[in-house]
Parts: C-alpha cells; sequence; structure tokens
C-alpha cells in the first residue's frame, strides 16, 4: 500500500500527524482558497518541519532541518523541502521532503535524508582560505564575480576522484583531467566542508559557473561539479508599462510578443507580465532591480567584449527579421533581433505553460525574474557557440548562435571555414524551454549534475522541452492542457542540419545515448545518461509497439504498452521532480517518485498508475509491483583513496592494468538461479544502443573462465557481462590499460616508478612516457596509477 | 640440536661396531632429511648489498637494502628473482617491503592552495611478478627533496622457506637469489630552470647489488 509511512533511512522514520491517511489528491481547488492557502504558507510549512523534527526516534545531537523553499500546488498541498542540518550547518546532498494539504494533515518523507551525518572536529580553514584555493585551484584568466561560500557538511560518499569523458568522435573514453579531482576520499564518512560557488562572466572566461567542495580541514578538493547546464538603492531596468508587440522568428516565425513601451514611449524587450520578483543575479552583482523577463544580447566590439545591451530604444513595437543571425555587427539590429524573439517568446511560453497547467508561478513558484542573453560567443576564440546554458548562479539562459554554414569554404568575413555538421540558433522552441526548465530543477529535485541524478536533470529538460513545443501547438482556448499532438520528439531538430540533438523516441540513433538502465549508466555523460528517462516518457505518453521492427519496441516489455497522452504523463513527471525527487535521486528512486505521484493524481490501482511501471519496465527499472528482474553487477575494486568511488559509481569497479597482463573478469548475477555469464571486451562502442557490440578491434577476447589479457595498449577497455540465461540484462565495467614502462626499456616494473619522478609537477612531461597514460603532465594520479596496477597485476597474497 | 645429535650418534656407532664384531646390535636407518630452515651469508664488498637483519629466524631471511658510503640518492627499485624454495613476504600495507624512511617521498613543500591528496600516493609499490620475481621501487617524488645517504639500510625485505617446494631439495643446497635489473636515481638530475639540462639528466643509474648466499639447512 502507498502511503507516507518512508521506510526508515538510518535513524530517520518519519511518520504521519492526524491519523487519516492520506488519499488521491484533490482536484484544483478555488483560487480565492488557494490565495488563503498561500498566504499561510509559511506557518503550514513550520507546522511542516515540526512534524519532521518531531518525527526523529533518535536524532544526534546537533541534527537538524531547516526549510529550504515552499510552494503551494493548485490542489492545496503545501510542498516544503528542508534541508537536513548539523549545528545549523546544511549537509550537502541531502533534502527531506513535507506535504501539507488542503486540509492540513502533513505527512513527511524522508529519503532523501543521510543518517548519521556528524562530522569530527572544527574546520581548521575559514571561508576565506577556501575561496583561495578554489580560485587557485580554477586558474581563471580574468576576474571572476565575488564567489560564494558556505560552510556544509559533507558526506565522503559523495567525492569525486578519476573522471573520465566520452569523445563522441571516436567513441572512446579518455581521462578527464578537468574534472578528476585528486583530494582523495576522506576516511571518516562526514567531514566539515567549505562549497564555494565560482562564476564569471568576462571576456577572458567567458560565461562560467563552477561549484567546488573543500574540505575544510585539509583544503582538499573533493568534488567539482559545473552548474552551467547547457539549452542602487538598485536601479530599475527598463519601467514602463506592457505592450504587445510583433516579432519575427527563425523557428516561431510570425508572433506576438510581451514586451514593456518606456515611459519615452519606446519599446523593449522586456516582458512585465511574467516575472514578479527580481532576479537575484542582477540585484546581488549589478545592482539592478530586473523584474519581468528580459532579453538582452552580447556585445562584441572590443572595448565592451561580453557586455550585455537590452533589445530596447525601438520606436516600432515590431522586432526580428525572421532569417538566420548574419553575424558581428548585426547583434543589435532587426537580423539579430531575430535569436531574441525566439528566446523571448520561447521563455514566456515555458513560463504559461508551468503556470497555466501545472499551477506554478515561475521557477521557483514565486515569479522570481530569469533573463536570457542571446548571440554568446566562444570566449577563448571569440567564434560563434554551439550551445545554449543555463547558470543558476547568474540565475538565466545564455544562448549561442551556432556554427553551421552549408560547406566548408570561408563565411563571409571570418578566419574560420564553414562547418556543415555545426548547428544554427539555438534558440529553438523545445531549447528554451530545456534551458528555462533545468531553472526549475534547481528551484526543486536539485538533481546533482552528475551520475545518474544527472541524466535525470538532463531528461528533464528535455520533457519539459517536448511539452513546450507540443504546448505551443495547443488549441485556442485550452491553456490549460497539453496536447497529444504538436511535438515531434526530436530535441533540436530544425537546429542542427545534420540530425537532431537527441532522440526521445530512440535515443541510441544518436549513437551516443543510452537507450535502457543498466549498471554502468552512471559513467556517462549527463546528456547521454538522459537517454532511458526520455524514452520512459515517451512510452509513458504515447506507448510502445509489440512489433520488433518499430522503433518504440522494448525487449523489455516485448508485448508493447498504450500511452497516457502527454498532458497526463506531463502532470505525472512534473509532480515527481517538484514534489518527490531529491538531490540525489537515481533511476529506481525516480520510478517511486512515477508511481508516488501517478497513485496521488489517478490512483494506485488507475491505469495511469500501471502504465508508468509498463514504462519503467520497458526501460529495465525494476517497478514496484512488477516482476522481480535479474540483474548483472561487477564487484567492487577500491572505495577509497584517490581513485575511490562510492560503491555505488562505476569507478569504483574500475580495474587499472598494466597492459599485457592477465586480468580477471568476475561479475555476479542477481534473481537469477543460471548465474552464468558471457564476456565481451571492446577498445570503444560501436553503438551505445548495444554495448555489447563494442568493437573488439585491439582489445583480443575473454576467455570462458574470465581470464583477458590486457592489450599492448593504453586507454580505457570496456568490459560487458551478460547473463546467458536473460541476454538482455548485462552490466558494463571499465578497465583503465597503462603502460608501465616509464623508462622505456621495455619491461614494466616498480623500477619504472623512479622514471615517473623526472617529470612530476614540472609542467609537461620530459618524456611521455613518464605518464603511465601518456598524459601531458606527471601528477599524483600518474603515481596513483602507478600504484594501483602494479598492485593489480602483480600482487602475490 | 640435530648437529649435536649426529655428533653424539657418530661415536656410539663407532663404539658398536669397534666392540660388537659378530654381535648381533644393529641401527635403525631413516629417510633423506627435508630442509627447514635458511642459513643467509652477507656478501662482501661495501657497494650495494643485501645484508641479513638480526631479527631473521631459521625460517624467514630479513634482508636490508644497504648502499655505499659516500654516496647519495634520490631513491633505488630493482628485480629479484627468487628460487622457488623461497616465498617473498607481503610486510604491511600488502607491500613487500619497509621503507626504513631515509628518502622524503612525499611533497616537501606542498602549496596550500592546492594541497596534496589524502592519503597522498608516493613512488613505493613492490609486486611478485611470474617466475618468483619481487620487483620493487622506492623513489622520492619531488625534485625539491635533496639527495640523501644511503649508508643505512634504506629498505627491508624478507623471504621464507615454502615448505612444500623446499621439500624437493636436499640439505645444503643452495638457492638462487639474483638482482636481475638495478637502478637508482642520482644526485644530480639537472637544473629546473634549464629543460635541456633536465631532459639530458633525466635517466636513472644501473647499480649492482650484491646478494650473498641462500643455503637450505
Amino acid at each position: 500500500m502507498r502511503n507516507a509511512l518512508r521506510r526508515a533511512v538510518g535513524g530517520f522514520v518519519l511518520g504521519i500527524v492526524a491519523g487519516a491517511l492520506p488519499g488521491m489528491a484533490a482536484a484544483p481547488i478555488p483560487h480565492p482558497q488557494w490565495l488563503a492557502l498561500k498566504a499561510r504558507e509559511p506557518q503550514r510549512a513550520a507546522s511542516a518541519l515540526a512534524t519532521a523534527l518531531a518525527a526523529r526516534p533518535a536524532p544526534l545531537p546537533g541534527e537538524g532541518l531547516a526549510i529550504r523553499n515552499a510552494f503551494t500546488t493548485r490542489e492545496g498541498r503545501t510542498v516544503v523541502r528542508f534541508d537536513q542540518t548539523q549545528a545549523g550547518f546544511r549537509v550537502y546532498g541531502a533534502m527531506g521532503l513535507g506535504h501539507v494539504e488542503a486540509d492540513g494533515r502533513i505527512t513527511v518523507h524522508g529519503k532523501g535524508l543521510l543518517p548519521g551525518a556528524v562530522p569530527q572536529g572544527v574546520p581548521s580553514l575559514s571561508a576565506d582560505q577556501a575561496k583561495a584555493i578554489a580560485l587557485s585551484h580554477l586558474g581563471l584568466k580574468g576576474r571572476p564575480l565575488p564567489p560564494k561560500v558556505e560552510q556544509v557538511v559533507f558526506p565522503t560518499a559523495l567525492a569525486d576522484g578519476l573522471k573520465a569523458a566520452y569523445d563522441p568522435s571516436t567513441r572512446s573514453l579518455s581521462v578527464d583531467r578537468t574534472y578528476s579531482v585528486l583530494g582523495g576520499r576522506p576516511a571518516a564518512a562526514h567531514v566539515w566542508a567549505y562549497q564555494v560557488d565560482v562564476f564569471t562572466r568576462n571576456a577572458e572566461d567567458g560565461i562560467t559557473d563552477m561549484r567546488l567542495i573543500i574540505d575544510a580541514a585539509t583544503g582538499a578538493v573533493l568534488k567539482k561539479l559545473t552548474n552551467l547546464q547547457t539549452q542602487a538603492a538598485p536601479e530599475v531596468l527598463l519601467p514602463g508599462t506592457p505592450a504587445k508587440g510583433s516579432g519575427m522568428g527563425q523557428y516561431v516565425g510570425n508572433v506576438t510578443l510581451d514586451t514593456t513601451q518606456a515611459e519615452d514611449g519606446t519599446f523593449g524587450l522586456r516582458d512585465g507580465t511574467r516575472g514578479s520578483l527580481p532576479n537575484p543575479y542582477f540585484l546581488a552583482y549589478e545592482n539592478i532591480d530586473l523584474t519581468g523577463i528580459t532579453t538582452f544580447w552580447e556585445i562584441h566590439t572590443p572595448e565592451n567584449w561580453g557586455w550585455l545591451s537590452l533589445y530596447a530604444g525601438k520606436t516600432a513595437n515590431l522586432w526580428g527579421d525572421g532569417f538566420p543571425f548574419m553575424d558581428f555587427p548585426h547583434e543589435g539590429d532587426g537580423n539579430g533581433e531575430t535569436a531574441a524573439v525566439d528566446a523571448h517568446f520561447g521563455l514566456g511560453l515555458t513560463w504559461d505553460m508551468y503556470r497555466n497547467v501545472f499551477g506554478r508561478e515561475g521557477l521557483d513558484g514565486e515569479g522570481t525574474t530569469p533573463f536570457a542573453q542571446v548571440h554568446i560567443r566562444n570566449p577563448g576564440t571569440g567564434m560563434k557557440f554551439d550551445n545554449a546554458m543555463w547558470s543558476n548562479n547568474l540565475y538565466g539562459m545564455f544562448f549561442g548562435d551556432g556554427t553551421y554554414y552549408p560547406d566548408t569554404t570561408f563565411p563571409p568575413d571570418s578566419p574560420m571555414p564553414g562547418n556543415p555538421m555545426g548547428m544554427m540558433s539555438l534558440t529553438e522552441l523545445d531549447i528554451a524551454g530545456h534551458e528555462l526548465s533545468h531553472g526549475l530543477t534547481f528551484s526543486t529535485a536539485g538533481l546533482i549534475y552528475s551520475g545518474e541524478s544527472g541524466g535525470l536533470n538532463e531528461a528533464s529538460s528535455d520533457i519539459m522541452g517536448t511539452l513546450v513545443e507540443a504546448y505551443a501547438n495547443r488549441p485556442a482556448g485550452q491553456d490549460d492542457t497539453i496536447p497529444d499532438y504538436g511535438t515531434d520528439w526530436l530535441m533540436g531538430s530544425r537546429t542542427r542540419p545534420s540530425g537532431p540533438l537527441r532522440y526521445m523516441r530512440k535515443p541510441s540513433r544518436d549513437h551516443l545515448s543510452a537507450d535502457n538502465w543498466y549498471e554502468g549508466l552512471d559513467w556517462m555523460e549527463v546528456h547521454y545518461s538522459s537517454g532511458p528517462m526520455n524514452r520512459c516518457f515517451y512510452y509513458l505518453a504515447q506507448g510502445a509497439s509489440a512489433s520488433v521492427l518499430d522503433e518504440t519496441h522494448s525487449d523489455y516489455l516485448p508485448g508493447g504498452m498504450d500511452g497516457i497522452g502527454n498532458d497526463k504523463a506531463g502532470r505525472i513527471w512534473f509532480k515527481a521532480l517538484t514534489e518527490f525527487m531529491t538531490p540525489t535521486t537515481t533511476y529506481v528512486q525516480a520510478g517511486e517518485c512515477m508511481l508516488e505521484a501517478a497513485a496521488e493524481l489517478y490512483g494506485a490501482a488507475s491505469p495511469e498508475a500501471q502504465a508508468v511501471r509498463n514504462a519503467l519496465t520497458a526501460i529495465n527499472v525494476q517497478a514496484e509491483g512488477m516482476p522481480l528482474l535479474t540483474r548483472v553487477t561487477f564487484p567492487v575494486v577500491h572505495s577509497g583513496g584517490v581513485l575511490g568511488g562510492d560503491p555505488g559509481e562505476f569507478l569504483s569497479r574500475l580495474k587499472i592494468v598494466p597492459q599485457g597482463t592477465a586480468v580477471t573478469v568476475t561479475a555476479a548475477v542477481l534473481n537469477n538461479a543460471d548465474t552464468a555469464i558471457t564476456l565481451k571486451v571492446g577498445a570503444h562502442r560501436a553503438t551505445i544502443a548495444s554495448p555489447v557490440d563494442a568493437d573488439p578491434t585491439e582489445a583480443g577476447t575473454v576467455n570462458g573462465d574470465g581470464t583477458w589479457t590486457a592489450p599492448l595498449r593504453q586507454g580505457f577497455f570496456f568490459i560487458t557481462a551478460l547473463s546467458k540465461a536473460r541476454p538482455e540484462q548485462f552490466a558494463e565495467g571499465l578497465v583503465l590499460v597503462v603502460n608501465l614502462d616509464a623508462d622505456a626499456d621495455n619491461e614494466q616494473d616498480a623500477v619504472d616508478l623512479g622514471a615517473a619522478a623526472f617529470s612530476w609537477y614540472l609542467g609537461q612531461t620530459l618524456r611521455p612516457t613518464h605518464s603511465p597514460y601518456g598524459g601531458y603532465t606527471v601528477d599524483d594520479l600518474d603515481v596513483q596509477l602507478f600504484q594501483e596496477a602494479i598492485q593489480t597485476a602483480w600482487n602475490q597474497k | 640440536m640435530r648437529n649435536r645429535f649426529v655428533t653424539f650418534l657418530f661415536p656410539a656407532l663407532v663404539a658398536a661396531l669397534l666392540i660388537g664384531c659378530g654381535g648381533s646390535s644393529s641401527v635403525a636407518t631413516s629417510g633423506p632429511v627435508v630442509p627447514s630452515g635458511l642459513t643467509y651469508t652477507d656478501p662482501a664488498g661495501s657497494g650495494w648489498r643485501l645484508v641479513k637483519d638480526a631479527s631473521s629466524t631459521p625460517t624467514r631471511l630479513v634482508l636490508n637494502l644497504v648502499g655505499p658510503s659516500g654516496l647519495k640518492c634520490r631513491g633505488v627499485g630493482f628485480n629479484l628473482k627468487a628460487a622457488g624454495a623461497l616465498r617473498f613476504v607481503a610486510l604491511g600495507n600488502g607491500l613487500h617491503a619497509v621503507d626504513r624512511g631515509v628518502f622524503e617521498l612525499k611533497n616537501v613543500a606542498p602549496d596550500p592552495l592546492n594541497p596534496p591528496p589524502s592519503p597522498e600516493p608516493v613512488l613505493f609499490a613492490t609486486g611478485v611478478k611470474p617466475g618468483n620475481m619481487l620487483t620493487l621501487g622506492l623513489f622520492q617524488k619531488d625534485r625539491r627533496a635533496t639527495a640523501k645517504a644511503v649508508d643505512a639500510p634504506v629498505l627491508t625485505i624478507a623471504v621464507d622457506l615454502d615448505p612444500a617446494r623446499a621439500s624437493a631439495l636436499a640439505v645444503g643446497s643452495t638457492v638462487a637469489l639474483d638482482i636481475t635489473k638495478a637502478r637508482i636515481i642520482p644526485e644530480d638530475i639537472g637544473s629546473v630552470g634549464s629543460m635541456v639540462d633536465m631532459m639530458a639528466k633525466a635517466q636513472m643509474v644501473d647499480i649492482q647489488i650484491a646478494v650473498g648466499g641462500v643455503t637450505l639447512n
């Protein structure tokens, strides 16, 4: 029975207040009643907090909860998110939830909390010292905006270590030195740390937004993430009155735009009808009260490179010429306005969908204003940019113009040849909806942007962007419903002439994304690990085919399923994201959240809830109430040190071995009496859809007894273990083959360690062999790889 | 004790033979003696050598690597191949050697704004390769650390008698313990200010390590 009494998480068993069990969420309540509940939101949130605090059976000294934010749904539920605290400091990645219903019933959910988060001692470093460490680590070329520093309790299970970067052009992995951190996992389960956010908008670094976790005792960098998710008394910006204008976008065509007429009678692209609270970045860092969605352009004159300029001062409320952007210096004229029309319209439409369909005022439910900036450039080269981004700290979206050119000749006045594989302006409607929806996730679930939670973060934006596209095609007057048509289920289908950015129906069509969940999915870049949830949403909305010839067929649900329509599927996802998910939510947990949402909206035994179970099963996610699935799993190799990983992460299973040495590969089969496996190895992926098709070139083969001789080539190799009983179930592991022959005497041994010392932290290697994986420099990561490879290969017990 | 027994027995046998010619006395025969211990003779010379440590036991040889007097270097590595009757011993932390603290293995002047990882990886590793060969490396990674005198033990290893394999050998047999490769990082590794100088001197130097005789007893 689905109820609000969650399973225990360590010491947190959180329960229900006031005996009645919660049932299905009620329909939307009358607006005056909603306003009354909204007005009492602080008191209701406080009640939820009191309930959550009282429900803890044996809190540790100093353990607490603090309200992060709250919003009230149209059904009259106030959703309260709690930060877990210790001695008043936030526990990173931990989040509790409270639901206060319209009738006052309270349920609290603790599955996002982390038990026993009590670090020892006190910080040795100051916040200023942590800030200095972060700035030194990032090595920025220009001056950043003032960093934000917060002391936190950091669960060391979330620490990073070695990171791998996927090169789609070669379909292979390499060591990612940008995001690898060598701090090493502290032995304690929780430590004091500082969360330092460093963000820039300058000519030297461009737009960056990085988050580092610094160990408050040692100063080591424990985690490194991007906050950029890629698609006076303060001066009041562009005061005036709302006015309707006309725009001609490249993608949206001729549209009505919500603008502002200034006091002097001129018009500007500020929409005062959407956004009632000022943008926090502009208020804090520019001393500007920016209220109402506003679209800017980026200046590219040498003296003002990177500065923002308003689209304003026009005597006629007419914007854009509908044609692709020509290039500098047209950013501010009619041609440059075209991208602004698409962006401005897309942001407004997304805002309307949140408001009219889901009952939410903006990203945070309070109407805080985001902004859009078009024509952004690559800060290093000054060239056009093939991406769009959302920044949490800047609270805005940034759109590149794209590098597309129909052939490889030189475009007029361009020093670079044309790029037929590039993109056009990244202001297409679904991309605009995608980017703005990162702000929605930031304000609610806060899904951490790496691993499975990162893939879910990206999937959520793809889902929202797709729904915006459908919403744009709704019948007139039906503003509160998302139609079942109107989207092509392709992300950015018109942005890149060579093909869309992603395929929701069959993600693997891009040869990069996964179709289904498997152990090992979490190593993928988040834009590719989003594939399974994208596909799940498609199945939920539109169904799956029973025909193996159809691209929507699933081997995990061979009989297919019926969809429930875009509107119902969207409501389930929105509710799951905003009311149930937390920063560390995994695919399995996301499925649980979707079932919770479906049960509340339509009933636990409803066809909609069953459709959720079917859709999850179709992407190989174990769903409550469905048959237990066979699973394949690799053993954990290491769980600490520089290369240590959370046992749930793929790097905890990574083996480091010297080239040409014998390796024994083992994997376990769970939930099946037949534990036989088939093992395959490949140098790189033939297709991402089927890791088992990994290209065996240069990789050799795994023998029946699991032994494999690492080839005489350094690099990552994919190892796949399939269940013989259920071949559609598999796990993917990795082996990093290194060349220990640092002294180049054709023999790998511990004597080679000495050669590494000659190049250690010199800035470049004296000889390439000094790095075991051929890196440009030699540092402690290389030292660790040497040690671990020797230990793996020649550790006699 | 065994030696003493044999000594006592021999005169008794002689007396019996001398006294009892034609008598009916007899001596029970026994099987071949299985080796149960190791004897090590330190090598001669004053260069790099493996010398026996006082903590050795009859079945375990504990050997210290000592360098020549007057030499300074920045670390040493070697491969030591042993006969099958010997087994290299893991001495702690999964390593087959103990660092005696002569060399400075860590970052000697860490940047407080970029502190080393914790635990800090160091250039010290051991393994036993196929063919019963110990491979060992112990080096200073930070060129800012000065070279160290090596005339005291720099590291310690240990080998045990493998009784099962030794049973095929006779008491008194010598067993092989051979250095197949040995190198040091020399004192002069070039001036940081000159890439040309550093590149020219980025080479380890071959050395000879003398190993004493190992006998089964």
